[in-house]
């Protein structure tokens, strides 16, 4: 089927050549692009260290198959960024999971967490090994200014201790 | 020639709904002095309207109509959300329910932006009218069937030929909104050629849509995409005009304008209002 077509990741790869590939290949590129924007929108710092990290894929791997792996959520954005949050979760080193929290924390989007350097007695808790606040301004920093992927790819992540708490 | 009097009207959710309401009250605003006379409320299965809303619509001078974005007419119904809508409209004085053809839901999904059109063959005619007539029967208001935005398109039927056949084998009438027609032919590489007069097509035309596009080129092919916030361009006017000097029983023209700044809600209102005087002196 058409639609089943659209979602896959060949069409933003591929260099078409007709006006009727070519459309195709557009309307392909105008969805992928939506869905990178909803996950741009919510994680603007992190995404770009992902990406530099990982590679384009992180994101080409969201759109693939969208029109199966969608289909449980009621809207794009839940959509867009559950899926790339689940692929994160499961594919990569806990910190970068870690991370997308945090940020959905600074963004005040998190209303299930919060953070601290002292051990919460008492309260359910994640340790995360990591100086998250410190990485995070970094990520900023480097976001802000759109810096190139090779200090991304650099970037020493602070150790450190900082306990995400759940509410 | 006898001057018609084909209503001007704007779109929106409940929360637009009340705004049009405060607006047309207001003898300072372009609603009130144009006026603007159609409301198309665009409604979710799961929409709660208040009664004094209700109370409002029922005692009004302006027509209302509906445009979920919830009804698969190209593909497989939900019965439930159907049932839910249907329930949402019962108490508003809803004088047809109008939306694109194509895919708007994807299981759960609503598609939003997503949304798919279906390729214009014998298939998609065959589903997309069939449905329609259940969709029909079960409102027990008269469905009208709105073109959706083409990005892409694989059909073997032009785009009169299925809507007219689509209209006859459904028993309902259209939503022409020119924005998608000017897409379609740019997707297509056609001039934005409209039928002769003659075309049985201009009988079966309820509504007339415009709303803002942006077309530019990409990789040396023309492409767009639906801008609801834009002021209407050339394009989309030349078009406009030449489509309802042929309409014969259109009753509205709606302004698609979500997220437009108040100067482009005007500009985009004096420019259709001045249309459709010119064209009822021809």
């Amino acid at each position: 089927m058409l639609f089943s077509k659209i979602y896959e990741s060949n069409n933003l790869l591929s260099n078409p050549t007709s006006p009727e590939e070519k459309h195709f290949s557009f309307e392909s590129i105008r969805r992928y692009l939506d869905i990178s924007r909803h996950i741009s929108r919510r994680w603007p710092h992190t995404i770009r260290y992902l990406e530099s990290i990982h590679g384009e894929d992180v994101l080409i791997d969201v759109f693939d198959r969208f029109d199966k792996t969608s289909k449980i959520y009621k809207n794009l954005n839940a959509a867009a960024c559950e899926i790339f949050f689940k692929k994160i979760n499961t594919q990569f080193p806990p910190i970068d999971s870690e991370l997308l929290f945090y940020e959905d924390f600074r963004n005040g989007r998190d209303k299930y967490y919060k953070y601290t350097s002292v051990l919460p007695l008492g309260y359910p808790h994640t340790l995360v090994p990591f100086d998250l606040d410190s990485i995070y301004t970094t990520l900023m920093f480097y976001g802000r200014a759109h810096a190139p992927s090779i200090l991304y790819r650099n970037l020493v992540l602070e150790p450190g201790k900082t306990f995400r708490v759940s509410l | 020639m006898k001057e018609r009097s084909i209503r001007i009207g704007v779109s929106g959710d409940i929360e637009k709904l009340k705004q049009f309401i405060q607006h047309r009250n207001d003898i300072n605003h372009i609603y009130h002095h144009t006026p603007i006379r159609h409301f198309s409320l665009g409604i979710r299965p799961w929409d709660k309207i208040e009664n004094s809303l209700v109370e409002t619509c029922l005692s009004a001078d302006f027509t209302m109509s509906a445009h979920p974005v919830d009804i698969n007419f190209s593909g497989v119904i939900d019965m439930a959300d159907l049932k839910s809508l249907k329930e949402a409209l019962a108490t508003l004085p809803i004088i047809y329910i109008e939306e694109d053809i194509g895919i708007w839901r994807n299981g759960n999904l609503f598609l939003g932006a997503h949304q798919t059109n279906p390729p214009m063959n014998k298939t998609t005619l065959k589903t997309t009218a069939d449905n329609a007539r259940i969709i029909n029967d079960y409102f027990e208001i008269p469905i009208v069937l709105e073109n959706p935005p083409i990005y892409s398109e694989f059909g073997n039927i032009e785009f009169w030929g299925f809507y007219l056949e689509l209209c006859r084998r459904s028993e309902c009438m259209m939503a022409l909104d020119i924005g998608h027609y000017l897409g379609y032919c740019k997707t297509k590489g056609l001039a934005f050629d409209l039928p002769c007069a003659t075309h049985e097509i201009w009988n079966l035309i309820k509504t007339v849509h415009i709303s803002g596009v942006k077309s530019w080129l990409w990789n040396g092919i023309p492409v767009w995409l639906d801008q609801h916030s834009d002021p209407f361009n050339n394009e989309l006017m030349e078009t406009f005009k030449n489509t309802i000097i042929k309409t014969r029983k259109t009753h509205n023209v709606l302004l698609e304008m979500e997220g437009a700044p108040l100067e482009v809600e005007n500009s985009n209102i004096s420019l259709i209002k001045n249309a459709l005087r010119d064209a009822n002196k021809k």
